[in-house]
């Protein structure tokens, strides 16, 4: 998929995510960055600690999303899934 | 169509067969590499005909041909009785050297035609130990990951059972990881289609305990382990990994290596020294990635708490024949620690199916201790990057650094007035090999006394002179006593002396 498919589907993916767990509509949310990284494994640089994955190298992408007052990390990979990641300070984003 | 390069190994079968210890097939892992009724024979010089014909006769054997340039005769002996029959043979003192008569052996390259694409078996010498053995199927492999393609082309033949312990609704494999790496680990080899796996004959058993995103609870994976230890699983691969230690984990691998299993997992792929488990407890076999230079992959996780190395760059295996989350269908390139995992857990099947395959804890030294000691061991990983070849081949026992002596021959010489023996000690090694360089020391007794020493010759051999007896009558009678045969880097095998001490009489 390419980065234009990121800001396709895989952002959609992501900004209907944040917008269920914000309780807003998609249309207020934005892309900041978007970045293809090769994540370590399936956790896509999110792991959970109770939680165990696969350790094959991930290609997938990387989405900062803002709702205007806060920035959201994401974790994709190419194929469709998408991870929330963590709220992040805004001025600590790229 | 099968393919085929003729290797002369010659050498590497009679060592498999005259080592102390394991006895090995080859080839096809059962069949033995020599003819089933001829052995090659040698006298020693100046054999006469009448005691070739003696030895012969003794043994049974008929000659059917020479090798004159050589001296060595091709001999019958009785079907089946061929290493028997030379070791008869070896007990003769007439004879230099007998051996089975070899069949050189072609090192077949098996006919999966992505063979050539597989750059991880050539770098752990896969060819060269599926020469010696290529597993079996009673051999099972658990594969704990996320599922494996029921109808691969290339798998559906080795999959010998399915358990599910995640919320997924199938055992198949929609992710895509598990097929890869059962693929790596003893995908259906030498069957025309698709990809080699390392355990070639070695079953599957596929245990899935990672969902269809790739993940899964510490709980299903310590189910799944111990399940595939209750249900006949001699080697469990996990190409997983988590952050945290779990108690409940560490049982479940301790519960599985106290059945006897081989316990592989995945050092992580975090780039730093950070304890993944559960590679990082003691009871598995913690493998770190390397590129097809034999360098450390960057994204590999090392450290001394890492035992092996294995190909983890750009692997070649099996994926799914559905729609995945990998994104490609049949066959693909992954890297990871998963996919330098199931190198070392196929090689652990073959080890299984060799003579040292006598217990999990003999199973990883063999792999660990056998492994090429590459740039980074002892600081990334501790024993070096897994061998294959070496893992599987018989070890250098030592024995032929142990020398005793095979014969002393007794002689009587006139000068004149004056008698002499002459004692010619023969010293060999514990292949009956001809050592050079020995000193033999020893004694004369009966007739004279006195001391003599004297070095092997390059046929092992050496003669000593008593002192003179004047006008020794019949009856005098001189011995010779080794007392002593020595050579640096050597033993003196005193126990396995045919003789130690000889005599001659004057007529």
């Amino acid at each position: 998929m390419t980065a234009m498919g990121a800001e396709g589907e895989i952002v959609a993916r992501a900004k209907n995510d944040l917008a269920r767990r914000r309780g807003i509509s998609p249309e207020r949310i934005f892309l900041r960055h978007a970045e293809t990284v090769t994540w370590p494994d399936a956790s896509l640089g999110c792991p959970l600690p109770n939680r165990m994955y696969a350790q094959v190298l991930t290609p997938g992408y990387r989405l900062v999303l803002t709702d205007g007052i806060t920035d959201y990390e994401y974790h994709t990979d190419n194929f469709g899934r998408v991870v929330f990641c963590r709220a992040v300070d805004p001025s600590n984003t790229i | 169509m099968k393919l085929a390069r003729i290797t002369l190994i010659f050498g590497l079968i009679a060592s498999l067969l005259f080592v102390a210890g394991p006895t090995f097939g080859a080839g096809n892992g059962d069949a033995q590499n020599f003819a089933p009724d001829r052995v090659l024979v040698k006298f020693r010089a100046g054999t006469d005909l009448a005691t070739r014909q003696t030895v012969h006769s003794r043994h049974g054997g008929l000659v059917l041909s020479e090798i004159p340039q050589l001296g060595i005769q091709v001999v019958r002996v009785p079907r089946g009785e061929v290493l028997q029959k030379a070791a008869a043979y070896k007990r003769e003192k007439a004879i230099e050297f007998v051996e089975p008569d070899f069949i050189a052996n072609a090192i077949e390259i098996p006919s999966d035609p992505y063979l050539a694409n597989q750059w991880d078996l050539d770098k752990i010498q896969a060819q060269e130990a599926w020469n010696i053995t290529t597993g079996n199927a009673s051999v099972t492999i658990a594969i704990l990951d996320t599922g494996v393609d029921q109808d691969h082309e290339d798998l559906r033949d080795k999959i010998v059972a399915n358990k599910n312990f995640t919320t997924s609704s199938t055992v198949d494999d929609l992710y895509g990881h598990g097929t890869h790496v059962a693929g790596i680990a003893a995908a259906s080899t030498n069957n025309g289609i698709g990809i080699a796996g390392v355990g070639y004959n070695c079953s599957i058993m596929n245990v899935k305990v990672l969902d269809d995103s790739g993940s899964g609870y510490y709980s299903w994976i310590a189910n799944g382990i111990i399940w595939a230890a209750d249900n006949g699983a001699k080697v469990i691969n996990m190409s997983l990994g988590g952050s945290s230690s779990s108690s409940t984990l560490e049982s479940a691998i301790n519960y599985a290596w106290s059945k006897g299993v081989v316990i592989v997992a995945a050092a992580g792929n975090n780039g730093n020294t950070k304890p993944v488990y559960p590679a990082y407890y003691s009871n598995c076999i913690a493998v770190a990635a390397t590129d097809e230079s034999d360098a450390k992959a960057s994204f590999s996780t090392y450290g001394t708490w890492v035992d092996v190395a294995a190909p983890g760059v750009n692997i070649l295996s099996t994926l799914p024949n559905h729609k995945n989350r990998i994104g490609i269908l049949n066959y693909g390139y992954l890297s990871g620690t998963s996919m330098a995992t199931p190198h070392v857990a196929g090689l652990a099947g073959l080890v299984w199916a060799t003579p040292y395959g006598t217990s999990n804890a003999n199973v990883r030294s063999r792999i660990e201790s056998t492994a090429d000691p590459i740039a980074g061991s002892g600081t990334y990983w501790q024993y070096g990057r897994i061998n294959g070849y070496k893992a599987v081949a018989p070890q250098d026992t030592g024995e032929p650094n142990k020398m005793h002596i095979q014969s002393i021959t007794m002689a009587l010489k006139k000068t004149g007035l004056y008698t002499y023996a002459l004692a010619t000690i023969t010293v060999v090694d514990a292949n009956d090999k001809p050592v050079a360089g020995a000193t033999v020391s020893g004694h004369w007794s009966g007739a004279t006394t006195d001391s003599d020493s004297g070095t092997t010759n390059g046929t092992g051999q050496v003669t000593v002179q008593s002192n003179g007896v004047r006008r020794a009558r019949s009856g005098t009678t001189f011995t010779f006593t080794v007392d002593n045969v020595s050579l640096t880097g050597w033993t003196y095998d005193s126990a396995n002396n045919v003789e130690t001490s000889d005599s001659i009489t004057v007529p």
